[in-house]
């Protein structure tokens, strides 16, 4: 589980981005953050995986391990590194004494990338994968470290709809197993699977499933101005 | 002597010029180069006043250059913001340092000329037994750690996530640099000595797929650039270090119209 209670930031010299906001994640849940540009949605992943403290607030956390899907674009493409060595160096936990894996983590890093598909384009240089294949690496990279708690940064934009129907079907099978935190502005094909919505647009808003007028995201900014009252 | 020599630097370079160019830290690996005038100056100073094996000038570049590379590696971990400043800054007080006990030190200036643009045709045996003890110890620690240099050249956020003692790992990697830069200096001199490290291996990473094998490919273009550079310096009878750092230029830039080509 995690916890945050009335949490404040602001960037140096910067207005607040969050004033007394809070934020429950029960374990094995499906929880997507929505929002606009802007809005701290980035912001709050950095303060969960504890890489910005809150100037206010209390952060509580039980979750031992984070593994972290950064958004595609800022996967440097260029960077000389073969799909199975990216998988590799999310096991580095498991690194042994004179710098290299034994068999039994060979063989976790083998399965792991057969489970997503990607054992027969292991020695690709990651540049050299399509948007699907990279977002499924990046999966697998974040899994090898055995996470309790998976945030993902917008992991399906820009990638044809059938490799978006390949994470989905990763991420079904895995919310039964820990906790994934999604930041996405595809709200219809993630709707069914998600216990919880959040809206971040300079605060955290809990937004009901059954609230929503439409399973879109317009639905959601349309319901996050009818409870101000409709003046923003 | 010089093939040895040659040799030598080039293991170094193609091992962590791969590191400087995936990591982007050139600019870092520059100003150690530079900095490191300052210790050759101090020891041409002592030696000149108290002579000793403890004040061989490539005593002081590497004393020099490993307070470099960990004075710039603290002011990029806890004051990233200030950090071209400080690269900067050390680049000039390393610089000037060497010059004013340079020119305290009558008829020294010649060997300061030397480490400035190189000479690799100079080196002696010692020197060669101290490029062998620097690239033993670089190839050690570069296989101990390989797997976590790449953790943390790729994507810092991960390696953190992943418990991965990142500040460590960079002071380590910088002060590898460091031994790298001392390498170097005798092949290319100080000022040109960016060149040699880091072109041949951002021309192994266009056409390599694995960090493994940008190491290798650095190593054999680090090699070949050393190899025609000793050979057109000889036949026009030009500065080698210039010469080396020309030929590794060329091939960039050959490679850059090519790949653009293409």
């Amino acid at each position: 589980m995690l916890q945050i209670e009335n949490l404040d930031f602001h960037y140096p010299g910067s207005e607040p981005i969050f004033l007394d906001a809070s934020l429950k994640l029960k374990s094995k849940t499906f929880s997507i953050i929505i929002g606009p540009n802007g809005g701290g949605k980035t912001t709050l992943l950095n303060i969960i995986m504890g890489f910005l403290k809150p100037v206010k607030g209390k952060l509580q956390s039980e979750f031992n391990q984070i593994g972290y899907v950064p958004q595609a674009h800022r996967i440097d493409l260029e960077f000389p590194i073969r799909l199975i060595d990216h998988v590799r160096i999310g096991c580095i936990q498991r690194l042994t004494w004179w710098g290299g894996f034994d068999q039994e983590t060979e063989s976790f890093v083998k399965k792991l990338l057969e489970k997503l598909d990607l054992w027969s384009i292991r020695d690709l240089r990651l540049g050299e994968l399509s948007g699907g294949q990279l977002q499924r690496a990046q999966i697998a990279h974040a899994l090898a470290s055995n996470p309790d708690l998976l945030i993902l940064d917008e992991p399906t934009s820009n990638i044809d709809p059938k490799a978006k129907k390949q994470i989905m079907d990763i991420l079904h099978k895995l919310k039964k197993e820990i906790t994934i935190l999604m930041v996405t502005h595809d709200l219809e094909t993630l709707l069914p699977e998600t216990d919880q919505v959040l809206l971040v647009s300079n605060g955290i808003e809990i937004v009901e499933k059954s609230t929503l007028c439409k399973h879109t995201a317009m639905g959601l900014y349309e319901h996050r101005l009818s409870t101000l009252g409709g003046n923003s | 002597m010089a093939t040895v020599a040659s040799l030598l630097s080039s293991i170094a370079s193609g091992i962590m010029g791969t590191y400087v160019v995936i990591k982007r830290i050139v600019f870092i690996a520059g100003s150690i180069s530079h900095a490191l005038l300052g210790g050759i100056g101090v020891c041409i100073y002592l030696y000149s006043k108290h002579p000793s094996p403890l004040f061989y000038p490539l005593n002081g570049a590497l004393v020099f250059s490993l307070l470099a590379a960990l004075v710039i590696g603290w002011v990029y971990l806890k004051h990233k913001d200030r950090e071209d400043t400080a690269i900067a800054a050390i680049w000039t007080i390393g610089m000037a340092t060497g010059i004013i006990f340079a020119s305290m030190t009558p008829g020294y200036n010649v060997e300061l000329m030397n480490y400035l643009f190189g000479n690799i045709l100079w080196a002696s045996m010692r020197e060669i037994k101290l490029l062998i003890c620097l690239d033993v110890i670089l190839l050690l620690a570069v296989f101990r750690y390989r797997y976590l240099f790449l953790a943390i050249s790729y994507n810092e956020k991960q390696a953190r996530l992943n418990k991965v003692p990142v500040d460590r790992l960079y002071l380590i990697l910088l002060a590898l640099v460091a031994i790298t830069v001392v390498i170097l200096i005798q092949a290319v001199g100080a000022i040109l000595l960016i060149a040699f490290l880091c072109l041949p291996s951002a021309v192994a990473g266009k056409c390599t797929k694995s960090i493994h094998q940008m190491m290798a490919a650095g190593v054999g273009f680090c090699s070949l650039f050393s190899f025609i550079g000793i050979l057109l310096s000889a036949t026009w009878n030009i500065p080698l270090g210039a010469t080396i750092a020309l030929v590794c230029s060329s091939f960039y830039f050959i490679l850059l119209l090519w790949k653009k080509e293409a």
